[in-house]
C-alpha cells in the first residue's frame, strides 16, 4: 500500500516535471543560453562577423589597463552613480510627500494618483521627443516660457551644456517614474495598520512625530526596494540617454554612460566603416551585471537590518 | 515577516538582474535575429525564393537580384532604375532593401557571416569597403565593369588594393553653404569673395538681427559638415595630397587655421546665441523658415531643403583666405555597389553593375533624386547645380581617407569641437588628439 502511493507520487512528480519542460526549455534558450554565450563571448576576440578567437581574460585587462579605454570606463561609470546619487536625493523625497498625501486622502487624490502615475505609461522615446522639444533653445517650451516671464537671462542651450546635461537626463528620468516609486511607498504606507497609529494619538504624538518616528521606520521596506531599484535603473540606464543625447552622450560625452559605452563599442559605425568590437561589449556588460549584483546585495543587507517590525 | 521578507526581495533582485543580463544578452545576439525578421518584413521576395535563385518559368529563366542599399529616401530613384533595367533584361528583375544607415552596417556584416547577403550591396567605399574585401565577400569588377569614362579620383572610393571591387558612386555629395537669396539681396550682400568678406556678410547679418549661419552644436555632425566646408579652400587640395604621404599633417598651420575658423565663428556669435543647444535639424528649420541666412550642409540634402515654401537660396563655396585664390569644393567620393563574391546569379549581378555605371542610371538616378551626376556631361534642370558646379579646385572629405579605427580623426573632431565651444579644450589639444590618432593607424607616415 505505502509502496503504491510512492510510486504514484514519483509518477505525478514527472507528469509535473514533464509540464515544467516546456517553459524550462523557452527559459534556457531565451535567457539561460544568452547568458552562458554573453559570458563565452567576453572571453574572445570577435568583431560580430568571422570566427570569435578565445582570449581569456584579455578584454577584461584592456578595459581597465588600455588608455584608450578604461578612462572612458571610469568616466561612464561615474556618470552612471552621478545619476544614481542625483537620482535618489530628489526622487526619495518626492515620492514619499506625494505617497503620504495621497494617503492621507487629501481633497483630489485619485486625480492626484492618476496623473503622478501617467508618465509612467508614455513610451522612454516619447518622453525622450517631448523632451527635445521643451528643451529645444529656439523654439522650446522652456526658454520660451523662461522668456515671456522675464526671465531671459535664464535662458540657456540646456542640452547643449556640459555641466547641466546629466541633471535634465535624470530630472526627465525621474519625472517619468516617479509614479512606481509613489506607488511602493503607498502601498507600504496602507499597510501600516491603523491601530497602532491611533495608539500613538492617544498617547499625544503631533503629526510631524507620528510621521518620523513611527510612519518613516515602518516604511524601511519599501525604502530598501525603491533604493535597489534606482540603482539597477541608474547603473543600467540607456534608452534615455541614446535618445536625447546619442550614442556618444552628447555633448562632448557628458553623458556619456555605461550603456552608451556599451552600445558604442558593439556596434559602432562612422561612414559605413564598422570597428566593433563584441568581446569587449561583452566584457563591459558583465562589469555592469557584477557591479549590480555586489552593489545591490551590499545596499539589501545594510538597508534590511533597519527595517522593523511591529 | 522579516525572514520572508528578506527572501522574497533577493528573489525579486535576482530576477532585476536576470532581466538586465538578457537585456544585454539579447542585443548581442540582436544582430544575429533581427535583420532575418527585417529581411522578411521589407523584402518583398523574401521567403519566395533564395537569393539570386532561378525559377523555371516556361523555357525561359527569370533571376530576381536582391540588392541592399542604405539610404532610404533614395528609394523613387531605384525603384526607377530597376524598372528601366528589366526593361532592357527581361527575366532579370531587381528587389531593393534599404535599411537606414545607422543600422546598415551591422546588417550587412551580419548577412555575409550567415552568407545570406544579398547579390549587391553598397558601401561607402575605402575601408568601409575594404573589410568586406579583406572577407573575400567582394568581387573583384576588373574587366567586368568599364569606368573608364570616371574621374580616377571619383574612382579612388571603389578601388581597394588597386583593384575595382566597386562601381563608381551614384553621385557627387558636395557640402557647401547653402544662402538666402532674399536675405543677402535685402542686406546688399553678395556672395563673398575672401574670408574677411565672409565675416563682414556675418556681422552685417548679425546687427541687422538674423542669425548668420544656423548652426546644430547639439549634434556633432554640425561640426564635421562645418569642417568640410570651411577647409578646403583654407588648406588647398595639395595640403591633402601632402598629408597622405605623410609630407604634411593635421598640425599644419593651414588645417589649424580652419579649424579655427569654427571656432571663431562662434566667439563672434554667428551662429546664434543658443546654438551648442540646437540639434541639426532644427537648425535646417530655421534656415528654411529664414531665420538663419546660411547652413553648411550637403548636396543630398537640397530635396529636402527645397521644401519650405517660398524660400529662395543658392549655395557658395567657402572662400579662400584671400580673394583671386582658388575656391576649392568639398565633394565626397562614395563607392557604388559590390557584388558579393559567394552571389549564385553572377552573370545578372554583372549586368547590373554595368548598367549602374552607365549613363542611362545617372540620367535616371540623379535627375529623380536631383542629385549632381559624376558625368561631366549630364546637367540638371535645378539652378542649384550650377553653384554646386561653381569651385575651381576640387577635395576630397579628408578624414574619410584617415577612418580606420574608432575613434577615428573624424570622432575627434566631431566630439572635441564641442568641447571646444564649451570652453574646455583648446583647439591645439583638438588637433593633438586628431593627429595622435592618425600617427596611431597610419605610422608609415611618420618620418
Amino acid at each position: 500500500m505505502k509502496s503504491g502511493m510512492k510510486a504514484q507520487n514519483r509518477r505525478s512528480f514527472r507528469t509535473f516535471l514533464l509540464f515544467l519542460l516546456p517553459a524550462v526549455l523557452v527559459y534556457s534558450m531565451i535567457i539561460v543560453y544568452p547568458m552562458l554565450s554573453s559570458f563565452y563571448y567576453s572571453l574572445t576576440e570577435w568583431s560580430g562577423l568571422g570566427k570569435a578567437r578565445f582570449i581569456g581574460m584579455n578584454n577584461y585587462v584592456r578595459l581597465f589597463t588600455d588608455p584608450n579605454i578604461y578612462p572612458v570606463f571610469w568616466r561612464a561609470l561615474g556618470h552612471n552613480f552621478y545619476i544614481f546619487a542625483l537620482t535618489l536625493i530628489i526622487q526619495t523625497p518626492l515620492a514619499l510627500y506625494f505617497a503620504y498625501a495621497l494617503d492621507r486622502k487629501v481633497r483630489g487624490h485619485a486625480i492626484y494618483r492618476n496623473v503622478i502615475f501617467f508618465p509612467v505609461l508614455i513610451s522612454t522615446v516619447t518622453v525622450a521627443f517631448m523632451s527635445l522639444i521643451v528643451f529645444e533653445p529656439n523654439i522650446g517650451l522652456l526658454n520660451n516660457l523662461l522668456d515671456k516671464v522675464g526671465l531671459e537671462d535664464w535662458v540657456q542651450p540646456w542640452l547643449g551644456m556640459e555641466n547641466l546635461i546629466l541633471l535634465i537626463l535624470v530630472l526627465i528620468m525621474i519625472w517619468k517614474s516617479i509614479g512606481v516609486n509613489m506607488m511602493l511607498y503607498l502601498a507600504n504606507l496602507q499597510s501600516i495598520p491603523g491601530e497602532v497609529l491611533e495608539a500613538a494619538m492617544m498617547d499625544g504624538a503631533t503629526e510631524f512625530q507620528k510621521f518620523r518616528k513611527m510612519i518613516f521606520p515602518l516604511l524601511a521596506p519599501s525604502f530598501t526596494i525603491n533604493v535597489v531599484l534606482t540603482f539597477i535603473g541608474s547603473i543600467g540606464t540607456f534608452d534615455i540617454v541614446y535618445a536625447i543625447a546619442g550614442e556618444n552622450g552628447q555633448p562632448n560625452f557628458s553623458a556619456d554612460v555605461l550603456g552608451t559605452f556599451y552600445y558604442r563599442t558593439a556596434f559602432t559605425q562612422t561612414l559605413g566603416l564598422q570597428s566593433s568590437d563584441m568581446g569587449l561589449a561583452t566584457a563591459i556588460a558583465l562589469v555592469m551585471f557584477f557591479i549590480i549584483l555586489v552593489v545591490s546585495v551590499i545596499q539589501l543587507k545594510l538597508l534590511q537590518k533597519r527595517e522593523l517590525e511591529y | 515577516m522579516g525572514k520572508w521578507h528578506g527572501k522574497f526581495m533577493i528573489g525579486l533582485l535576482i530576477l532585476a538582474l536576470f532581466a538586465t543580463l538578457t537585456g544585454c544578452g539579447n542585443s548581442n545576439r540582436n544582430g544575429v535575429s533581427s535583420p532575418a525578421a527585417s529581411l522578411a518584413e521589407s523584402s518583398p521576395s523574401a521567403g519566395a525564393s533564395a537569393s539570386g535563385s532561378t525559377e523555371a518559368a516556361g523555357s525561359k529563366k527569370s533571376v530576381e537580384l536582391k540588392v541592399w542599399t542604405d539610404n532610404p529616401s533614395y528609394k523613387e530613384g531605384w525603384d526607377a532604375v530597376g524598372k528601366a533595367f528589366t526593361e532592357q533584361n527581361p527575366g532579370i528583375t531587381v528587389a531593393f532593401t534599404h535599411y537606414p544607415s545607422d543600422q546598415y552596417t551591422t546588417v550587412l556584416r551580419t548577412a555575409i557571416q550567415g552568407g545570406t547577403a544579398p547579390d549587391l550591396f553598397r558601401t561607402n567605399g575605402f575601408n568601409a569597403l575594404g573589410q568586406y574585401v579583406d572577407m573575400n565577400a567582394a568581387l573583384e569588377l576588373d574587366g567586368k565593369v568599364d569606368t573608364s569614362a570616371f574621374d580616377p579620383s571619383f574612382m579612388a572610393a571603389s578601388i581597394i588594393n588597386g583593384k575595382v571591387y566597386a562601381t563608381p558612386g551614384f553621385s557627387k555629395d558636395v557640402l557647401a553653404v547653402y544662402y538666402n537669396k532674399d536675405i543677402f539681396d535685402k542686406n546688399g550682400i553678395s556672395i563673398p569673395k575672401s574670408y574677411d568678406e565672409f565675416l563682414a556678410a556675418c556681422e552685417k547679418l548679425k546687427a541687422a538681427g538674423t542669425i548668420p549661419v544656423a548652426y546644430g552644436g547639439k549634434d556633432t555632425v554640425n561640426n564635421i559638415f562645418a569642417a568640410y566646408t570651411i577647409a578646403p579652400s583654407i588648406v588647398t587640395p595639395q595640403w591633402y595630397e601632402d598629408a597622405m604621404t605623410g609630407a604634411s599633417s593635421f598640425k599644419d598651420s593651414k588645417f589649424v587655421k580652419a579649424v579655427s575658423i569654427i571656432k571663431e565663428l562662434a566667439d563672434k556669435g554667428y551662429y546664434g546665441k543658443l546654438f551648442q543647444g540646437v540639434s541639426f535639424d532644427a537648425a535646417k528649420l530655421s534656415f528654411q523658415q529664414g531665420k538663419a541666412a546660411m547652413i553648411f550642409d550637403g548636396s543630398w540634402d537640397n530635396s529636402s531643403i527645397k521644401t519650405a515654401p517660398n524660400l529662395k537660396y543658392g549655395a557658395f563655396y567657402f572662400p579662400p583666405l584671400k580673394a583671386g585664390d582658388p575656391v576649392v569644393g568639398a565633394a565626397n567620393n562614395e563607392s557604388g555597389l559590390t557584388i558579393y563574391a559567394k552571389t549564385k546569379a553572377e552573370e545578372a549581378a554583372v549586368k547590373f553593375a554595368k548598367f549602374v555605371s552607365s549613363p542611362d542610371f545617372y540620367r535616371i538616378f540623379d535627375a529623380k533624386l536631383s542629385l549632381i551626376s559624376p558625368l561631366k556631361d549630364l546637367k540638371a534642370d535645378d539652378p542649384i547645380f550650377n553653384d554646386f558646379n561653381s569651385a575651381n579646385q576640387w577635395m576630397t572629405f579628408y578624414f574619410v581617407h584617415f577612418n580606420k579605427h574608432e575613434p577615428t580623426p573624424q570622432t575627434y573632431l566631431m566630439n572635441g569641437l564641442q568641447a571646444v565651444f564649451a570652453g574646455k579644450k583648446t583647439i591645439d589639444q583638438l588637433i593633438d588628439d586628431i593627429q595622435g590618432q592618425v600617427d596611431k593607424d597610419f605610422p608609415e607616415l611618420k618620418k
